[in-house]
């Protein structure tokens, strides 16, 4: 067929259909700009969430570079560079040298010494915030931890220290020898230190690194030596193909295998599960970019279809006066098009405010520790991208039935319709109405009504009862989080101080100090206070402890566990988690069988030992009163008899992942005087009842002022945190629920007015034969109240049939979380529901009213 | 030379004991320029017919063939694309694009075709029809004969093959008819223009070339000539 040239007809037509639909188009406008706002508050929360879990992860791998190349020599460190720097991908990267460590017994936490350049210090996230980078030998930047510890001041206003500063470096190297430094150096920057950091940092300048730190070679960097080792920090373009870049940049420079140390160049962790586990919920996000597109398509269809259906004499005319089918379809496609070019910009400009003020809701975690995420909110144009195409395929998706029927409308039909027959359905045409019709009930003739357009009142009541369950199932979702239950799992007591944070290697795991245990056992308002106590020992098997191990291993385990065990067995040295406890903690002991009291614990010299978790319930490592040999490394052989077999609660046991261990649990004092350490992994404090505030108070101000890298876990943070966590979710979803509900009424109240205005003549005939507007409106509310009724029905079904299973799909089961099936929310708002079917339909009809009979019947 | 034709037309409406037969094996040529009426009371088929001929109906049997195309074997876009350059309709109700003025309304068909519309040609239409100075009234502002010109202006602008008539007078007082009625005389002798009119009107009937009679969807006696038709 010829390509015909009519554009500027079909938008003349186009702009004189969004004329004459005033009030739809209003109504339109109004919603798109609330499915795009959802959109894009959706987006911009997911991507601010992203990147304020971005942000943190960094923080806990204390690298901001997307890769890092660790403990490289001086040859090839120039080697790398010179790749580096020809690599078309690599955007930056920054290189630091190692020297050693601060030697001072005032800075009671490791602190390395490195030179670093600009793009290093940024990547370790320890950029001086004033002053800057050392340039020459005696100057050095330090973070505000060190110089507190150091005692020296700073300030964000004030002048940077001109005094000496007198330091011991640590050396580490080739053969092990540690040698010592001494400088004096001048404060050139600092920066604020974090506390969960692994080690401070002190930057030194280049020239001063490579005199002291010695060039190191291959040969000693695998033999252990660090002083001299070069790093690398990386930046890519961008964040695709991160694995194959680096594969790639590996290759090139020969780093795919060295030795056991330098394992090659590592993508940072916190860049590669951006979207694995932990990661954003893809899932979670198709089933809310689901939810909006149906909440969207369910009003714009009805909006689009009753006027296509009331304006549809003059498509029909227009078919018959020549415009085809698909000429029609695209007027009507070419009016959605335009109303989107209305909504959509204001929608992205609402969307993109709402998720900004959503966003530190949004990345609420729970967390005991009690420091609040910083937020990062994004306004990446992307975002507004995907919502405006989103938006556009929605309007797109909800007007094809519209096009569809104009394309398909018959030019006679519309002939007899502007003949004067529009009356079609149960009353016929108008001058059928009869008594009988009169005489029947309202709810009967409410009932016709809805029967005449039922597939647009399900429309309105799925769109209201989308806003019903939602407001239900957030309900049961908030409902359903037990604190205790939480608390029980994650914090055995009130209060706990420790030096553990979530990533192993930083822990230190005696880090309750002597002198802090007596601080804290100084602490008023304290109700009890216990130790964990933890050492590493090692105990010579017996054949059968040996043949349960190989057992487990080989079949509960998995390969990288093996080799481990492979070595133990080999030495016939069993890992021993030895803990010292005290009364408090004993009472908190998970017992398998008889269980016992610290009385009995404390008369002989008896160990409770764990039970392995993943074996069945008659594998013992021992059972009670089995003979238990130790010889600890402090060099005491001690016999003692097995008591029984228990575990400690999840939150005093050893924090970290270790599968091939037995645990052994002896009396504190027995620990001290074996160990000859008193320092504690753990410190638990439970507070007198209604005195947590204060014992809070008293562990910030005199406890952690003593050791200020002890982590502080609360359960007042606890609490406050999973009042945030929660928060999140009554805040999306009552957002999204009064979204959504005023989309449902919007819809309900389009509906009734076009069934009101399309009975116009109808209902003023209806009047002329006698039937009062009282009755009239009577029937009218009855319409109303079926429609909502209707929804109602529908929430408390689906929600009732539903609810669980689908809350279990978005949320998955956890032992905190107990669904409790409710349809309370949708009762509550019974009332509005019945004001709402009151008031809309007579207000439709009082708008109508205005005209008299007869102008209404002719 | 035949400019339509039909053969053995016929239109069931419903089926089975309820079935209507609304028009029954109808069969009739039309010469290019001929001004023909077909007269039936209400409900003899006319309208029926007329929607067939126009192709705004498909029959149940039966061919139309319009300038030597069968309608039949068009698809609805291409019917609709047939119609808006060969069939011209004015109806009773005059069926007027309300959201378009009376020029926009009269240039639609040429326009919908991507022509550009032959400004002078249409411009004599419409002086013509005497619209000259309603040419931007919008149709609710026209009156009943007024709008009934705009619809015949409407219809000759793409220079139809065929004019189909649909008691275009139906609505109007006699007066206004009698004006409605010689500008359609005039119009099939100044443009040569072929006219089917359906009216049930004797008297109207009386200005065609040729009368037909249609009752109970079938042809009483066909090619009656008017008196004073052309000769």
């Amino acid at each position: 067929m010829v390509k015909v040239e009519n554009q500027d007809t079909l938008w003349l037509l186009t702009m004189r259909f969004l004329k004459m639909n005033r009030r739809r188009n209003q109504i339109a406008v109004l919603a798109i700009v609330l499915t795009t706002m959802l959109f894009t508050s959706l987006f911009t929360g997911a991507v601010s969430m992203t990147l304020s879990r971005l942000e943190a992860d960094k923080k806990t791998y204390s690298s901001w570079s997307h890769v890092i190349l660790q403990d490289v020599t001086g040859e090839e460190a120039q080697r790398v560079s010179d790749i580096l720097k020809n690599n078309s991908s690599v955007e930056r990267f920054g290189v630091d040298i190692f020297v050693g460590t601060l030697q001072d017994e005032r800075i009671l936490f490791q602190t390395e010494v490195r030179s670093a350049d600009a793009d290093a210090a940024e990547s370790f996230c320890n950029a001086p915030i004033q002053g800057r980078l050392p340039e020459n030998e005696d100057e050095i930047a330090l973070s505000s931890l060190v110089l507190d510890a150091l005692g020296i001041p700073y300030e964000k206003s004030g002048k940077i220290s001109d005094n000496k500063i007198r330091l011991t470096i640590a050396l580490d190297n080739a053969d092990g020898a540690e040698a010592l430094v001494t400088r004096d150096f001048y404060l050139c920057g600092w920066w604020q230190g974090d506390v969960s950091d692994y080690s401070q940092y002190a930057w030194v300048s280049e020239a001063f690194a490579k005199d002291t730190a010695p060039k190191v070679t291959r040969e000693e960097l695998e033999n252990g030596a660090m002083s001299g080792a070069v790093s690398f920090s990386i930046w890519y373009k961008n964040l695709w193909n991160l694995r194959q870049k680096t594969e790639e940049l590996g290759k090139n420079c020969g780093f795919l295998q060295t030795g056991v140390r330098s394992k090659g160049f590592q993508i940072n962790p916190a860049y590669e599960s951006l979207t694995g586990e932990g990661g954003i919920s893809l899932s979670g996000i198709a089933a809310m970019i689901l939810l909006i597109v149906l909440a969207g398509y369910l009003i714009i269809y009805n909006i689009f279809s009753i006027s296509v259906k009331t304006d549809i004499r003059a498509y029909g005319l227009l078919k018959n006066v020549g415009t085809t089918g698909k000429q029609l379809a695209r007027i009507v496609r070419m009016q959605a098009f335009c109303l989107c070019l209305a909504g959509i910009p204001a929608g992205l400009l609402v969307g993109y405010g709402c998720g900004v003020l959503l966003s530190p809701t949004l990345t609420a975690d729970i967390d005991s520790i009690g420091y609040v995420q910083e937020v990062t909110v994004s306004a990446d144009p992307l975002i507004f991208a995907a919502s405006a195409v989103f938006a556009l395929v929605t309007v797109y998706l909800s007007c094809i039935q519209s096009c569809r029927i104009v394309a398909r409308v018959s030019p006679v039909e519309a002939l007899r319709i502007a003949d004067g027959g529009q009356m079609h359905g149960r009353f016929g045409h108008a001058g059928s109405v009869n008594k009988s019709v009169i005489d029947a009930s309202m709810w009967g003739m409410a009932l016709g009504n809805f029967g005449r357009s039922w597939k647009r009142g399900m429309i309105v009541m799925f769109s209201i009862s989308l806003s019903l369950v939602t407001l239900n199932g957030i309900f049961m979702m908030v409902r359903g989080y037990r604190f205790d239950a939480y608390q029980q799992v994650y914090m055995a007591s009130d209060f706990a101080l420790d030096k553990l944070p979530d990533y192993a290697p930083y822990a230190v795991l005696n880090g309750v100090a002597e002198e802090t245990q007596r601080l804290i056992n100084a602490c008023p308002y304290a109700e009890r206070i216990g130790y964990v106590r933890y050492a590493e020992e090692y105990h010579e098997m017996e054949p059968r402890l040996c043949a349960v191990w190989d057992e487990i291993v080989r079949e509960q385990l998995s390969s990288s566990w093996t080799e481990r065990w492979e070595q133990m067995k080999a030495e016939n040295q069993m890992q021993i988690t030895l803990m010292g406890i005290d009364c408090a903690v004993f009472d908190k002991l998970q017992w398998r069988g008889e269980t016992h009291t610290w009385e009995e614990f404390l008369r002989g010299d008896y160990v409770i030992v764990d039970y392995p978790l993943f074996a069945g319930r008659d594998v013992h490592s021992y059972q009670a009163g089995d003979d238990f040999w130790m010889t600890y490394q402090s060099g005491i052989e001690r016999e003692y008899q097995v008591l029984g077999e228990a575990r400690l609660p999840y939150s005093l046991d050893y924090p970290y992942t270790n599968l091939v261990t037995v645990t052994v649990l002896i009396p504190d004092e027995e620990f001290i005087a074996c160990t000859g350490s008193a320092a504690a992994m753990r410190a638990f404090i439970d507070a007198v009842p209604g005195s947590e505030e204060k014992v809070q108070q008293y562990l910030k101000e005199t406890v952690l002022s003593e050791d200020s890298a002890l982590l502080l876990h609360s359960v007042l943070d606890l609490k406050a945190s999973f009042a945030r966590y929660l928060n999140k979710y009554y805040f999306v979803g009552g957002a999204l629920a009064i979204v959504l509900a005023l989309i449902g009424m919007m819809n309900f109240l389009n509906v009734m007015a076009a069934s009101v205005l399309s009975r116009k003549r109808e209902l003023a005939l209806l009047e002329v034969v006698g039937m009062t507007k009282k009755q009239i409106r009577r029937m009218l509310i009855a319409e109303g109240c079926l429609y909502l009724g209707g929804a109602f029905l529908l929430a408390v079904l689906v929600t009732a049939l539903f609810g669980g299973q689908l809350l279990t799909a978005a949320l998955g089961q956890a032992f905190y979380f107990q669904i409790k099936v409710t349809v309370l929310p949708s009762v509550i708002l019974l009332p509005l529901l019945v004001v709402t079917a009151f008031f809309i339909p007579v207000y439709q009809f009082r708008q109508m009213s205005r005209e008299s009979v007869v102008e209404r019947i002719s | 030379m035949k400019i339509l034709k039909t053969k053995n037309l016929t239109k069931i409406y419903g089926a089975g004991e309820t079935a209507v037969r609304a028009l029954d094996n109808i069969s009739f040529e039309v010469e290019r320029g001929e001004f023909v009426a077909v007269v039936g009371t209400s409900g003899s088929g006319k309208s029926t017919m007329l929607h067939m001929i126009g192709g705004l109906d498909r029959p149940t049997s039966g061919e139309v063939i319009v300038d030597g195309r069968t309608l039949g074997d068009m698809n609805d876009e291409e019917l609709t694309i047939f119609r808006r350059r060969n069939i011209g309709f004015v109806f009773q109700q005059y069926n007027l694009i309300p959201m378009l003025n009376v020029w926009e309304n009269v240039i639609l068909p040429v326009k919908l075709d991507g022509k550009k519309p032959q400004k002078e040609y249409v411009e004599m239409v419409i002086d013509t029809l005497g619209l000259r100075s309603r040419i931007s009234n919008w149709p609710n502002m026209l009156s009943g004969g007024q709008q009934q010109r705009v619809a015949i202006a409407r219809a000759l602008a793409s220079k139809p093959g065929i004019l189909l008539c649909d008691e275009p007078t139906g609505n109007l007082d006699s007066r206004t008819s009698q004006d409605v009625l010689g500008l359609l005389k005039v119009t099939s002798e100044q443009f040569h223009q072929t006219i089917v009119m359906i009216t049930h009107s004797e008297e109207i009937a009386q200005l065609a070339d040729r009368i037909l009679r249609i009752e109970d969807g079938r042809f009483v006696e066909t090619g009656m000539e008017v008196s004073h038709g052309k000769g």
